[in-house]
């Protein structure tokens, strides 16, 4: 059959604006959540929310817009807002696991530099001592008042192994990402 | 005598060593002995880390399993986020070949190789399922009778339930058993599934909104008239402790409810003195709750 005038090819379609991009909910899909693409819109995701009531966070319209191909759902400020409870997850009726389908969003962002700053310290943190909260004065000194030694016997006693987590950072890019952003953030 | 490698994670021994102590001191008493994980480091920390990148997540994971697969040691941690981290990477890379080989692939560039031969248990889980509810019991040597306990079992503990060990996430009962065991009462109250606030990276990014939450679970446990909140994550219990005194500088609201990781109440119960428990590491002063058992 000859393609008519009428027919959609997906590659370009546009929804008021704003251009679909069909490859959006292929990068999810390819962090092993091959059913995304099952979301029905029902909005049980949102309806249990506990962020989603105190916030503009709302899970069902994430789905929607990476279905769809709206790569601005990757600039949204609230896209950042889920704590990873995974209600939704545990509740959805068709098993799409929409914290992990924000979490592959968020990985999409971080590629782009679309990464909070807050994230990147953390990894600065583990980056260096490979603690995300490293030992301060004060907690030795608590930590000597319980009877444990001033520095548990993590990275934090043997810092040898950093460079092992470094190594990661590194051939994962992520630390390229991480001395990129922190240069422009400057 | 069952050895594990003990998984400190980062706010346990680096904001509450109370609870690392009093998870190695109460453990003796049941022939587990939770020993020094060499050169581990955080597990990372999942919400936020593996929002970055998953693979780097799951590789950063695995290599501290992998230390421990080294040893030969089963890993025991007390803290739910480290939970997600490594029980997940561990059930994840045991289950899935071709995600094994591509994590693999990245822990080679530090020597490491994930073999699959050790398990990662939660010690709420060794405690209920190893040790059974009447061993605890039987080690209880101060009974905290009268006490009403708001139990939080934390997210990361139960959900997501396909990748976890448990009967229920939206009803269980086998933290409000090892409660009990201890002569307290577990206190029914509004959403008492409902997440602290402080995961995803939330709690660093914005933190009004991470407060919010953990104000409306402190509301209600306080309207159902607790006297102490126990958890088994040292990350919900800092967002629980050090959040109400953030929560009474930003809102004006105050509980002054204390909170108690579960390996502390258990050490209360089996006579360990308060400056054992690292109680003075608390921002919420434990006295009041000390005065009412002891």
């Amino acid at each position: 059959m000859m393609a008519t005038e009428g027919m959609r090819n997906p590659k370009h379609e546009q929804l008021g604006k704003t251009v679909l991009d069909p490859n959006l909910i292929k990068e999810v899909e390819a962090h092993g959540l091959d059913k995304a693409r099952m979301c029905y819109q029902c909005g049980t995701c949102s309806a249990g929310c506990p962020m989603g009531q105190r916030s503009g966070l709302r899970v069902r319209k994430v789905m929607r817009k990476a279905i769809l191909g709206m790569r601005d759902v990757l600039d949204d400020p609230d896209l950042w807002l889920c704590t990873t409870c995974y209600t939704c997850t545990d509740r959805c009726p068709r098993r799409v696991v929409p914290t992990d389908v924000i979490m592959a969003l968020r990985n999409i962002a971080t590629r782009e530099k679309k990464v909070p700053m807050s994230m990147i310290k953390i990894m600065g943190a583990i980056y260096k001592t490979g603690h995300g909260v490293p030992n301060n004065e004060e907690n030795a000194k608590q930590r000597v008042a319980v009877g444990l030694p001033p520095n548990p016997p993590t990275t934090h006693s043997y810092p040898e192994y950093i460079k092992d987590i470094q190594t990661i950072l590194e051939v994962t890019g992520l630390l390229k990402i991480k001395e990129e952003m922190e240069a422009e953030s400057q | 005598m069952k050895e594990y490698n003990f998984f400190l994670g980062c706010i346990a021994p680096n904001r509450y060593p109370g609870i690392e102590a009093s998870a190695v001191k109460t453990s003796r008493e049941f022939g587990i002995e939770l020993c020094d994980f060499k050169g581990a480091s955080c597990c990372p920390a999942p919400g936020a880390f593996g929002s970055m990148d998953i693979n780097a997540w799951l590789a950063l994971a695995a290599r501290n399993i992998c230390l421990s697969e080294k040893e030969g040691k089963d890993i025991a941690l007390v803290c739910n986020g480290c939970y997600k981290s490594l029980f997940e990477t561990n059930y994840r890379l045991k289950e899935n070949p071709e995600l094994r080989e591509k994590v693999n692939s990245v822990l080679a560039n530090a020597g490491y190789e994930f073999q699959g031969t050790q398990e990662v248990r939660h010690l709420i889980d060794v405690l209920h399922k190893d040790v059974g509810v009447e061993k605890v019991k039987e080690s209880v040597e101060v009974p905290l009778t009268g006490l009403n306990v708001a139990i939080h079992y934390g997210c990361h503990l139960l959900r997501p339930k396909v990748e976890r060990i448990f009967d229920s996430s939206e009803r269980p009962v086998f933290f409000d058993e090892l409660v009990e065991a201890l002569g307290a009462k577990s206190i029914d109250y509004k959403e008492k599934m409902m997440c602290c606030g402080a995961g995803g990276g939330v709690r660093s990014y914005k933190i009004d909104l991470a407060l919010d939450m953990v104000n409306e679970k402190l509301y209600n446990m306080t309207q159902a008239g607790a006297d102490v909140v126990v958890n088994v994550c040292p990350f919900c219990h800092l967002q629980l402790d050090r959040g109400q005194l953030e929560i009474k500088e930003k809102f004006g609201d105050v509980y002054d409810l204390p909170v108690l990781h579960y390996s502390q109440l258990l050490g209360i119960a089996q006579g360990m003195s308060p400056e054992e428990l690292g109680l003075s590491a608390h921002v919420i002063d434990v006295e009041p709750l000390l005065a009412k058992v002891l």
